[in-house]
């Protein structure tokens, strides 16, 4: 028994310790990096980087963006696919003609 | 007065004197309006991230202009009533804008030119244009 306690304690710890590793690898947010870059709905190249495959748009937690330029770039998604630029869903395929 | 973007998707089977009449309409309907147009540009035929109309394919064209709300109200209803037009999307650029500052950055720039002046008096030359292909092909 008393060894079954202290291996959970020792795996518990080892948790912690890598949580607080993550923590530290946070990107700065590019954005902010660089002011030059403009975040336009127009230009789907640059906008297709904060996509997933299937066309879903990438938390924070995978792009590195700050909480105010992840929104701008949210809205710009949004506006390129209305003007379909960029697709909702990638199940959304051009029909052959 | 606010500076609007708007961008539009025309029908890929438009021809080019359409699309110039279209241009040269929208052109008049901000100048009546009190409204300034700073630049007209083309984007060029783009595949459609999926079907519009039954259409996978569009023209686009941006627009950039000052007016009143008044004006693009009406501007979106003479795009919506078009057929050729398979979508629209006007932006607020800046919600207060001095004209003529904003005109003389934009020439700045180079992003002066406007379509619709410049397809209004190529119209004729583009005409022959499309004579002289037709010929062309006649020929073959």
């Amino acid at each position: 028994m008393a060894s079954r306690i202290s291996k959970l304690g020792k795996g518990k710890k080892e948790a912690k310790a890598k949580k607080v590793q993550v923590v530290a690898r946070r990107k700065a947010c590019r954005f902010c990096m660089d002011k030059k870059l403009i975040i336009d709905y127009k230009d789907a190249k640059f906008l297709q980087a904060f996509l997933s495959e299937r066309g879903r748009i990438m938390p924070r937690r995978l792009t590195g963006n700050c909480a105010k330029h992840q929104r701008k770039i949210t809205a710009a998604i949004k506006r390129a696919r209305i003007l379909a630029l960029i697709p909702f869903t990638s199940t959304q395929l051009p029909l052959a003609l | 007065m606010r500076e609007y973007e708007m961008v539009y998707i025309l029908h890929p089977q438009m021809t080019e004197t359409q699309i110039s009449q279209l241009n040269a309409k929208l052109k008049g309907l901000i100048e009546k309006n009190d409204g300034r147009l700073f630049y007209a540009k083309s984007m060029g035929k783009k595949t459609l991230a999926y079907p519009i109309k039954k259409q996978t394919k569009g023209i686009y064209y941006t627009l950039d202009y000052a007016a009143k709300g008044s004006c693009v109200s009406e501007i979106e209803r003479s795009l919506s009533l078009d057929e050729n037009c398979l979508r629209f999307l006007t932006v607020v650029k800046a919600d207060k804008v001095d004209i003529e500052a904003r005109a003389a950055e934009i020439e700045a720039k180079g992003e002066a030119i406007s379509i619709t002046e410049e397809k209004e008096s190529s119209t004729n030359v583009s005409d022959e244009a499309d004579k002289e292909g037709e010929e062309e092909i006649k020929e073959e």
